[in-house]
């Protein structure tokens, strides 16, 4: 089958895995960029030119159509396994809770996490109590996931949807290098979630 | 006509006027709360049991359907108000550039622009070096969207989409609060297009006239809480601490260090190099009620709970709280150091202070010295009983 198109950006990247993982769900072919690199790629005059915001991933498909944000490359991937396509809402109201998580976990968590843990990183200049705040508001959604995840298996509705995918990968870093052992316990229900996706 | 529902939130908000602009366009009713107090009435128990995260606006529907995010709402109002679907994209292409604008509007723009304003009207605090970040990402965006509209009317297909009501509703505050005319100059593409949106009738009816900005707004004292976030909390009063004579070891520099390199032995041998004891002092500090606790899980969890509430001695002191034994045979077990030669005020004054034994610890002495090392660690042979999880306090 002929790839959709193509995913830019650096591979090894939370971002970049969104749409790779809602095409292999449903089985469709999506190219990549294994060479690309961040911070050099992205900052020439060709690419700026194309996406001012110099941001990755972005998604060119085979037939000239170009799209960026992680979160809406992923959601157009899955659109087109047709119109009843398994990971987005079967119903206005599932839609709008997919894209109320979506919301969630891209202008409210993602920035905390990256307050979070960019400094600790040296991504980020550390400036303390701007991290401080940053690590208030990430405990505070972290406890929210968590309670909303005491009687749920998936995020919406009974199946795997594209809010899971958006939520679990925003999740990745925060369980790679920021919960130990004690927090994965004090957030249960997220850490059952998360090993689940 | 029945309203389709109640939009929930402060009325003078630029999130609240994206549903309201949308059921406007459509034709529909929505009702709204211009009683609502923002810092107020999303901070009620009431709310927070429906709502946990506490932003607003919040969305009910007349048949018991409730929903959150701004950007959501407006585009579940476009999904269910009738057959002008048009404003959702007529093709999934179109659907998922009306996403990415939505998306780059709430995760990239509005944090940019938040960050910049908030400080200056008093709604969070000025951090200068952040507040400088913030303004740069916010120059940088709107830099982007001028590129984008150069050649567009409406920013997805030819015609108004969600996307637009998104776009522009998060662009209000900009163009009234910080582009003044040399700005919207530089910016004329997308000032072009900010002032065809609202001066469209739907945007019209809600927004009224847009007053540009005549002068940027200045760090003022604090005013109306703009953003859909908890206020910041309120600056710490001054404690006595601050009055005495500057230590020798900088409190931040030992923090940063022991975070950013192994405990034992770099970070202790640069605590031992450092340490200031004219300026600091080490506590052992002990639960009282261990014959209480039971699972070890529980007891990170009461661990965690104590460090928050000593959250206003975080400037003072440092430590490590650890759960050590097992379930249902395990004790709370930690050291600290403070600013000063005392237990500081703002450790005494809270909460969880009396369920605790603070005693003064000698670190010169080489058995305490040695559970130091291991406390600020989290395992080594001279804690008392082994480690299962805990907290470091900073």
């Amino acid at each position: 089958m002929a790839p959709l198109g193509t995913l830019i950006g650096p591979m090894v990247n939370a971002r970049n895995y969104k749409a790779r993982i809602a095409a292999k769900f449903l089985g469709l072919d999506i190219e990549t960029t294994p060479e690309f690199q961040m911070g050099v790629d992205n900052k020439t005059p060709e690419y700026l030119a194309k996406y001012p915001a110099g941001k990755v991933p972005v998604f060119e498909s085979a037939n000239g159509f170009s799209l960026t944000d992680s979160s809406a490359i992923a959601y157009y991937v899955a659109s087109k396994s047709g119109s009843d396509s398994p990971l987005l809402g079967q119903t206005p109201e599932e839609t709008g809770e997919i894209l109320q998580f979506i919301l969630f976990a891209e202008a409210d968590y993602s920035p905390a996490m990256a307050g979070t843990i960019y400094p600790l990183l040296d991504y980020m200049p550390m400036i303390k109590p701007a991290h401080q705040q940053a690590e208030q508001q990430l405990a505070r959604f972290l406890g929210v996931l968590n309670a909303l995840l005491v009687d749920r298996t998936f995020l919406v509705g009974e199946r795997l949807t594209i809010a899971d995918v958006v939520v679990a990968c925003d999740l990745i870093m925060t369980f790679k290098l920021y919960l130990e052992e004690a927090d994965r316990k004090q957030y249960r229900n997220l850490t059952r979630y998360f090993k689940t996706m | 006509m029945a309203p389709i529902g109640k939009l929930i939130g402060p009325t003078a908000n630029f999130r609240n006027y994206k549903a309201r602009i949308v059921a406007k366009h459509l034709g529909v009713d929505i009702e709204t709360t211009p009683q609502f107090k923002l810092g107020i009435d999303n901070k009620t128990p009431e709310y927070l049991v429906k709502y946990p995260v506490g932003k607003v606006p919040a969305f009910e529907s007349a048949d018991g359907f409730s929903l959150t995010d701004s950007s959501v709402i407006a585009y579940y109002i476009a999904s269910k108000g009738g057959n002008n679907s048009s404003l959702l994209g007529q093709t999934p292409e179109e659907t998922a550039e009306i996403l990415q604008f939505i998306m780059f509007a709430e995760s990239d723009f509005t944090p940019a622009a938040l960050g910049t304003f908030s400080p200056l009207l008093g709604s969070m605090p000025m951090i200068k070096p952040a507040h400088q970040q913030a303004e740069q990402q916010l120059d940088r965006f709107l830099d982007a969207l001028n590129t984008l509209v150069v050649d567009r009317t409406f920013l997805v297909g030819e015609r108004l989409t969600i996307a637009d009501v998104v776009v522009t509703c998060d662009l209000i505050m900009s163009y009234k609060f910080y582009l003044e005319e040399a700005g919207r100059t530089q910016y004329h593409n997308l000032t072009r297009y900010f002032k065809a949106m609202v001066a469209q009738p739907a945007f019209k009816a809600v927004l009224g006239d847009v007053e540009l900005c005549k002068e940027r707004l200045k760090p003022a004292a604090p005013a109306v809480d703009e953003t859909e976030e908890e206020a910041a909390p309120a600056a710490n009063p001054k404690s006595k601490l601050d009055l005495l004579p500057k230590p020798k070891m900088i409190f931040d520099e030992w923090k940063r260090f022991y975070l950013n390199n192994t405990a034992k032995p770099d970070a202790m041998n640069w605590l031992w190099k450092h340490f200031d004891d004219e300026g600091y002092s080490f506590w052992k500090v002990e639960y009282k009620y261990n014959n209480e606790l039971t699972s070890c899980f529980m007891t990170n969890n009461l661990v965690a709970g104590v460090c928050n509430r000593l959250e206003r001695a975080q400037k003072y002191a440092f430590g490590c709280l650890l759960t050590l034994g097992k379930d249902n045979d395990n004790m709370i077990w930690g050291y600290f150091i403070v600013r000063g030669l005392e237990v500081p005020e703002e450790i005494i004054e809270s909460a969880d202070y009396e369920s605790f034994d603070w005693s003064p610890a000698d670190y010169k002495d080489p058995k305490t010295r040695a559970e130091i090392e291991d406390c600020f660690a989290g395992e080594g042979p001279a804690l008392p009983r082994e480690c299962n999880g805990g907290r470091i306090f900073k």
